[in-house]
């Protein structure tokens, strides 16, 4: 391919892109579910593929599940026929892009398995070109995010392998997103003064750079330590900070989760009338987006600040509802038994408070870990709440 | 050479950026690189870097030091292509005239895998991805469901449906 041929290619792709814009943004303004459409002539193009790569990438925060749905309809373009008509690397990229997305889409909809499946089906696509090392970075750092929640080690090895390609390209923003990915294994290891040392210099990095986003990511993290070192004033500077980077770059999914890093922080102070009114629209905004899972934490909070307050049949209550939606989505069965066993504690006498706290804990440590039984008589069952923090979702 | 300066309001023009300038100033570097320090053929040299180059456009609004960029990409993609390489084995003399075994039966493949195409063409999108993550990349179905958001009954009924749907539509477009 000489420079006329390259620039060809290039000119194709960019109209492509343009012709596919609108197509994208009628799509998405008509609301019709994109799950099994015919795919016109037209839309076989890989501008099509990026345009809605693009949709998915930039709505995870507001419309995940439309994400999953816009990223699919790229990977059946991306991996039909068509794509074998562009010149290397092009077929890889659309494929591993495509896949991509499926995979980050898939992790913000609490799929792990799923995320991590279609990730490593990317980066072995982005492999096949030797242009794209950069991208299978990117995707390796992406999967590092979900192995965090699964194997520490596997996502410090990753992390390790992706920021390797970031310093050789001189992305310094990146290799900073390894180094938040370091502070996030040392917050499940429980380590959170290793993990504030760490997100405190990567923020300091970062003041260099224009990341806002990564930024509120770090100020989120920082919070969640801040508390649990005893830093209250620290810890709700940190979160109201993350929420007003989050606000303003009008990402309302992060928004929610600051706010619930406020409400941890006020529920861990005594404040529970103040926590629960944060709680409320937190679960219900969880619940719209179809994330059972983190309603339903959201729910276990609202149940220990019910319990707080004395209002036990609020807390029961609360607990059944969140008991029938993990069985309703299908979610853990160990998470299910953790809350049926709550469930039965709340029906009887007693001081539940301590072990709300613990089931809480569990259940949120069971999306981190492998599965584990819920021993309610283990002493060390309750303590540090692991990391729920904001995905981190990678960057291009 | 400029090869966009001369058109006036491209597409690649209306993505603001002299990609013209930017391959004058990096491409000749890339090459040089690929080729003095990885003792790359300056024709393959070339090749890598265009493939670079491509891959830039695809996401030149996310890289902020280009030239940093530029030269860390040209050097992974110059190992990746040693690698590559390295692995090649000369064939002995006796193999020179024989027919490459892939293509032994090239005659009954070829059409199968054309009409193989068409019939994902004339598919559903989620039909295409049903049907190739189960018969193309060797999903189980359990698989599928999880890709695909649904149930594992339903993905075992939608990949029948699918197969169905291929019969009817191919075999419809070919009558």
């Amino acid at each position: 391919m000489n420079k006329e041929q390259l620039f060809a290619v290039m000119e194709q792709i960019a109209e492509e892109r343009e012709a596919a814009r609108p197509i994208v943004r009628e799509l998405v303004a008509s609301g019709a579910s994109v799950d099994d459409i015919e795919i016109p002539e037209g839309w076989r193009t890989a501008g099509m593929v990026m345009e809605l790569c693009e949709f998915a990438y930039n709505h995870l925060e507001t419309e995940p599940t439309k994400c999953v749905s816009f990223s699919l309809l790229a990977l059946a373009i991306g991996t039909g026929s068509a794509s074998a008509n562009y010149p290397p690397p092009l077929s890889a990229y659309l494929r591993g892009r495509a896949w991509r997305e499926v995979g980050v889409a898939h992790r913000y909809m609490n799929d792990y398995d799923a995320a991590k499946h279609a990730l490593l089906t990317a980066e072995a696509s982005f492999r096949q070109e030797p242009a794209l090392s950069d991208e299978e970075a990117a995707t390796i750092y992406a999967r590092a995010g979900v192995s965090f929640l699964a194997v520490d080690g596997e996502a410090l090895a990753l992390t390790e392998a992706a920021r390797q390609t970031f310093a050789e390209i001189g992305d310094v923003r990146r290799q900073i997103h390894c180094d938040v990915i370091h502070a996030m294994v040392h917050w499940r290891r429980g380590d959170f003064d290793g993990a504030r040392i760490r997100y405190e210099s990567a923020l300091r990095q970062l003041s260099e750079l224009d990341d806002p986003y990564t930024i509120a990511t770090i100020c989120n993290g920082l919070g969640c330590m801040y508390r649990y070192l005893g830093r209250t004033s620290d810890a709700v500077t940190s979160h109201e900070r993350a929420r007003e980077i989050f606000q303003a770059l009008e990402m309302p999914i992060e928004v929610i989760r600051a706010n619930w890093g406020l409400a941890q922080v006020l529920l861990d102070s005594g404040h529970a009338h103040k926590a629960l009114s944060l709680l409320k629209p937190i679960r219900e905004y969880f619940l719209s987006l179809q994330m059972p899972e983190e309603a339903g934490e959201a729910g276990l909070h609202m149940v220990d600040a019910f319990v707080t307050i004395g209002q036990i049949e609020s807390a029961r209550k609360l607990a059944n509802e969140v008991l029938k939606e993990f069985v309703d989505a299908k979610l853990n069965v160990y998470a299910i038994t953790a809350l049926g066993y709550l469930r039965d504690l709340l029906e009887g006498n007693g001081n539940p408070r301590e072990t709300v706290s613990r089931v809480r804990s569990y259940v949120a440590k069971l999306q981190l870990r492998e599965a584990q039984l819920f021993l309610p008589l283990d002493e060390n069952g309750g303590a540090n709440e692991p990391a729920r923090a904001s995905p981190l979702r990678p960057s291009r | 050479m400029s090869v966009v300066a001369d058109q006036e309001s491209t597409a690649l023009s209306r993505c603001g950026i002299d990609f013209d300038a930017v391959y004058n100033h990096n491409v000749p570097l890339m090459i040089g690189v690929a080729v003095d320090r990885f003792h790359v053929s300056e024709s393959d040299a070339q090749t890598l870097a265009h493939q670079v180059f491509l891959a830039f456009f695809l996401k030149f609004n996310d890289i902020r030091d280009r030239r940093a960029w530029f030269l860390g990409a040209i050097c992974n993609a110059c190992r990746h292509y040693l690698r590559m390489r390295s692995r090649d084995v000369e064939l002995s003399s006796e193999m020179v005239d024989k027919p490459d075994p892939k293509f032994a039966r090239i005659t009954d493949s070829l059409p199968d895998k054309i009409a193989a195409r068409e019939a994902f063409g004339c598919l559903t999108s989620r039909c295409q991805l049903a049907l190739r993550l189960h018969y193309l990349d060797g999903y189980s179905i359990p698989e599928i469901a999880a890709q695909l958001h649904i149930t594992p009954a339903y993905a075992k009924k939608l990949v029948a449906r699918c197969l169905r749907q291929a019969r009817e539509r191919y075999g419809r477009d070919r009558r």
